[in-house]
């Protein structure tokens, strides 16, 4: 790594030659993961070593083997820059001219100011309410996710939403905060 | 039990989320040490947090845990990979003064050529004998 991150050339060839095969399967995937061809997957994974060695190989001195293997830190930058050129590409932009009025409205919006005390959630029992409600995934599905078993889930579900009904004042009289609609000024 | 479809529930979780400080954006070596399950308890529960407000990273922790347990299996990347990225990092051009040298070398080698071939030329020529005939032959002991 030293060597490499110095600019020597032939520890770069090394380099390349040993994980090539590790960011090209994950820019793969993540293309296939996407629904895009996987022709793409040969530029991006260009790109994901030019994230590598540029600005003097500022990624790469990140990486630091005692906290985790070269080879799982390449699969999440090569995914990294996968989804990020694929979302770049979804998001081209369309002559003004031709875009619909509606498309380019937008409305002014104030959101309510609700404080919500850090640590009122821990992160587990955040990820747990995001897979089970934003996702809409079954228990089951969760606890498959996260590799735990479906009563941690359930246990973890149970212990957030009484945190929640707590801080909004419902674990008493049952009834819901109204959710947040931010106020909308009509210009 | 968990009722998904319990309005209440929904509208807590969606109250709070909306509302919630956002977290700092993980960086790559904390997601792959929590992919190994070697990030300590309470980075893990940071993680977790920023996790839940970004799915798709659970799919890339996912994936890098897949590719940690040997789950995954090669592809060999393209010759074209290969040789495109192998070309980003190439040896430095070589120092001014050493390029100077190198030139130098070449004018001297070529003057040197030149030389040699002038001095050939004069020994051919002296070893010329005309006759009386006028027909040029070489003296037999000239080696050219």
């Amino acid at each position: 790594m030293p060597a490499l991150v110095a600019g020597v050339p032939a520890a770069w060839r090394r380099f390349v030659d040993r994980y090539a095969g590790v960011i090209h399967a994950a820019v793969r995937n993540a293309v296939a993961d996407s629904g895009r061809s996987i022709e793409d997957a040969t530029d991006i994974a260009q790109d994901v070593f030019v994230r590598l060695c540029k600005d003097d190989y500022r990624l790469l001195r990140q990486f630091d083997p005692a906290r985790a293997s070269i080879v799982t830190w390449l699969t999440l930058v090569a995914r990294s820059t996968a989804i990020d050129k694929l979302r770049r590409k979804q998001h081209r932009t369309v002559d003004i001219d031709d875009a619909p009025e509606a498309a380019v409205a937008i409305p002014a919006v104030e959101p309510e100011h609700i404080a919500i005390p850090p640590g009122l959630l821990t992160g587990r029992q955040a990820l747990v309410l995001a897979l089970l409600y934003d996702q809409d995934l079954d228990p089951a599905e969760a606890a498959g996710r996260l590799g735990v078993d479906v009563q941690t889930i359930r246990s973890t579900h149970h212990k957030a939403m009484v945190r929640l009904r707590h801080h909004f004042g419902t674990d008493g009289d049952g009834t819901a905060p109204t959710p947040v609609e931010p106020s909308r000024r009509q210009s | 039990m968990i009722n998904r479809d319990d309005p209440e529930d929904r509208a807590l979780w969606r109250t709070y989320r909306a509302a919630a400080p956002a977290e700092a954006e993980p960086d790559f070596m904390a997601l792959a040490a929590y992919a190994e399950g070697r990030l300590e308890a309470s980075a893990a529960d940071a993680l977790e947090a920023a996790i839940a407000r970004d799915p798709a990273l659970l799919a890339d922790v996912r994936a890098a845990r897949a590719v940690a347990l040997g789950d995954v299996a090669a592809i060999p990347a393209p010759l074209r990979t290969i040789r495109m990225a192998r070309a980003l990092v190439v040896e430095p051009p070589p120092p001014a003064w050493r390029r100077a040298v190198g030139w130098t070398s070449v004018a001297a080698a070529i003057l040197l050529v030149a030389a040699l071939g002038f001095e050939f030329g004069v020994a051919t020529a002296d070893s010329l004998l005309l006759r009386g005939d006028g027909d040029l032959t070489l003296d037999q002991d000239t080696v050219l």
